[in-house]
C-alpha cells in the first residue's frame, strides 16, 4: 500500500530490537490516512513508545519501513509531545514555545509570534511571562502540547501526555486535545495505556501485544466526531470500551 | 534570630573556656593563645592581616577563575567523546590526588618566589572539582530534551549552548562551591612556600611564636572560605532563580 495524501503515515512491516532487550517491535504494518486520530494502546513497555519514536524520526528500525508523506520541510512536519512537560526550567512559558522555532533558524519576533499564537490555542495566553515552576503539571502539559503545536506539524505524537495528572485535567486536556485537532488539519498518534482514554481522544485505536509488540486490533471507535465530557458515561461509549477492552486483554495474557 | 543563636552557641561556650583554660593557666598560652589575645591582635595588627587577604583573596579568585574557564572548556571537550573520556579522565583524578604541599616546591622552582606560584597553586586544587561536576552535569541532560533537540535539527553548537551547558549549571555550581574552599586552602599552601598573604603571615608568627597571630590568621583565612562560598551561592540563587519554586522571593 502506498501512502497517499499529506500528512500520511504508513508503517511497513516494522521490526526493532535493542540490545539487552530483544525484539521491541515484530512485524507491525498500519496505514493512517492523513487527519486520523489514532490512538496506539499497549501495556507497559510493550514497545509503544519505541513506534512512536520511530514515527518522529528520533530512532530508526533494523527492518521495514516508515513512510511519512510531508508538504513543508520535515522537521516542521512533525510535533512530539513526551510523557511529562519536559520544559526547560530557565526559559519563561513563551521563550519555551519558541524553542523549536528559534532551533530551526526562524527570527526571534516571528518565533515569539506563533508562540503567543499556540499559547493563546492551549488557553494559556495569560502566562506568556511565567516560567515552568511557577506552573501545574496541567499547565505544563498545556505548554507542552503549544510547543509541539508551534510549528504547525501534520503529524502530532504524543507519548502517554496526560498520565502523570489526575483525572479531573487528564479529562479536560483530552477534550481540549480532540477539538484543538478537529480545528485543524493534522494527523494524530497518540500512544496510551489505558482504554478509556483511547476510545474518548481517538477515531481508531491501534492494540499491541505485549513486547515484542504485534499489531492485535485495528477498530475504528464509532463515536460523533464532537465529544462533550457526559460522552464518558453514555451506553455507546460504554460499548466501545467494551470491545477495545477485550482486545486489550487478550493481548496481555497472550 | 532564632536561626543564628543555636551554631553561636557553642562558639561562645568554646572561646569563653577557653579565655578561662589559659588564664588560669591550665592550657599553657605558648600552645593555645587567649581568645582575647588573638583578638587584640586582630585590632592591632590590622593593617597588615587586611594586606595579607586582599593578597590571598586574590590570588585565590585567579586560581579559582582559571579553574572555572579551564576546567569547564576541558569538561565540555571531555563530554564530546568517550575516547577522550577514558583517555584523559584517570590523568585528571590522579592530578587531584597528588597532594598539593608535595608539589607546591616545584611550583616555586617553575613559576618563582611570588604571585604566580600562589595562583597555580589554588588553581591546582580547584580543578578537578570543576571538570569533574561540570561533565557529570553535561553528561546527565534530560534525553527527552535532547530528543526535542534533535527533532528540530538543533546544530552541536546549539544544543551545547541552549540545552546542555544551562542544564549542568547546578552541578556547575556544586563544583565551583567545593572548588573554592580549595582555592583559598591552595592559595595559603603556595605562600606557606612562595611567602607573602595569609600563608606567609601563619609562617612568620610560627616562628617567631606568637601563637595569637597564627590563630588570627587561621580565622581570617576561614572566614575568606566562607565568603568565597557566599559570593557563590549569590550566583547560583540568581541564575538559577527561576529552576524551582523555592528559590523564588514570594512578592
Amino acid at each position: 500500500m502506498s501512502v497517499s495524501g499529506l500528512g500520511a503515515l504508513e508503517f511497513h512491516e516494522i521490526r526493532r530490537s535493542f540490545a539487552g532487550t530483544g525484539l521491541v517491535i515484530d512485524g507491525v504494518s498500519a496505514t493512517i490516512a492523513p487527519g486520523e486520530f489514532v490512538a496506539i494502546l499497549g501495556p507497559s513497555g510493550c514497545g509503544k513508545s519505541t513506534l512512536l519514536r520511530l514515527a518522529a524520526g528520533l530512532d530508526h528500525a533494523q527492518g521495514g519501513e516508515v513512510r511519512f508523506a510531508q508538504a513543508n520541510d520535515e522537521p516542521l512536519a512533525r510535533g512530539f509531545v513526551f510523557q511529562e512537560a519536559h520544559l526547560l526550567p530557565w526559559l519563561s512559558v513563551l521563550d519555551n514555545v519558541a524553542l523549536p522555532l528559534e532551533l530551526l533558524g526562524c527570527a526571534k519576533n516571528t518565533a515569539l509570534g506563533r508562540a503567543r499564537q499556540a499559547l493563546d490555542q492551549v488557553g494559556l495566553s495569560e502566562a506568556l511571562a511565567r516560567y515552568p515552576a511557577e506552573l501545574s503539571g496541567g499547565m505544563r502539559m498545556r505548554v507542552s502540547v503549544a510547543r509541539a503545536l508551534v510549528t504547525e506539524p501534520q503529524l502530532l505524537l504524543l507519548d502517554e501526555p496526560f498520565a502523570a495528572l489526575d483525572e479531573d485535567t487528564r479529562h479536560r486536556l483530552q477534550e481540549e486535545l480532540r477539538s484543538l485537532w478537529s480545528r485543524r488539519s493534522m494527523t494524530v498518534l497518540f500512544v496510551t495505556h489505558s482504554v478509556s482514554e483511547a476510545v474518548f481522544v481517538a477515531d481508531r485505536a491501534l492494540v499491541l501485544s505485549t513486547r515484542p509488540a504485534r499489531v492485535l486490533a485495528d477498530h475504528r471507535i464509532r463515536l460523533p466526531l464532537d465529544r462533550p465530557s457526559q460522552i464518558r458515561t453514555e451506553p455507546e461509549f460504554i460499548a466501545e470500551m467494551k470491545v477495545v477492552s477485550a482486545a486489550f486483554h487478550k493481548g496481555r495474557t497472550a | 534570630m532564632k536561626r543564628f543563636l543555636p551554631p553561636l552557641l557553642p562558639l561562645l561556650v568554646v572561646v569563653v573556656s577557653l579565655e578561662f583554660l589559659v588564664r588560669w593557666q591550665i592550657l599553657p598560652s605558648f600552645l593555645v593563645p587567649a581568645p582575647s589575645e588573638v583578638a587584640r591582635s586582630l585590632v592591632v595588627d590590622r593593617a597588615e592581616y587586611w594586606t595579607a587577604v586582599t593578597l590571598t583573596g586574590g590570588a585565590a579568585a585567579l586560581g579559582l577563575l582559571l579553574s572555572f574557564v579551564i576546567g569547564t572548556s576541558l569538561a565540555i571537550v571531555l563530554s564530546t567523546s568517550v575516547f577522550l573520556r577514558r583517555a584523559f579522565f584517570p590523568y585528571a583524578v590522579f592530578f587531584q590526588t597528588v597532594p598539593i604541599i608535595a608539589i607546591a616546591p616545584v611550583l616555586v622552582v617553575w613559576f618563582g618566589y611570588g604571585l604566580p606560584t600562589v595562583i597555580a597553586s589554588a588553581f591546582i586544587v580547584s580543578l578537578f572539582p570543576v571538570v569533574a561536576s561540570t561533565l557529570l552535569g553535561l553528561q546527565s541532560t534530560d534525553p527527552a530534551l535532547l530528543d526535542l533537540f534533535r527533532l528540530y535539527r538543533a546544530s552541536r553548537l546549539h544544543s551545547l549552548l541552549r540545552l546542555r551547558l544551562p542544564f549542568a549549571l547546578p552541578q556547575i555550581y556544586s563544583g565551583l562551591r567545593v572548588a573554592s574552599g580549595l582555592a583559598v586552602i591552595g592559595a595559603i599552601v603556595g605562600e606557606f612556600i612562595a611567602g607573602g598573604g595569609l600563608g606567609g603571615v601563619v609562617d612568620s608568627a610560627r616562628t617567631l611564636q606568637r601563637i595569637d597571630k597564627v590563630f588570627a590568621a587561621v580565622l581570617i583565612s576561614s572566614i575568606l572560605g566562607l565568603l568565597f562560598v557566599v559570593v557563590i551561592n549569590a550566583f547560583s540563587r540568581f541564575s538559577l532563580r527561576h529552576w524551582h519554586a523555592s528559590e523564588r522571593t514570594v512578592s
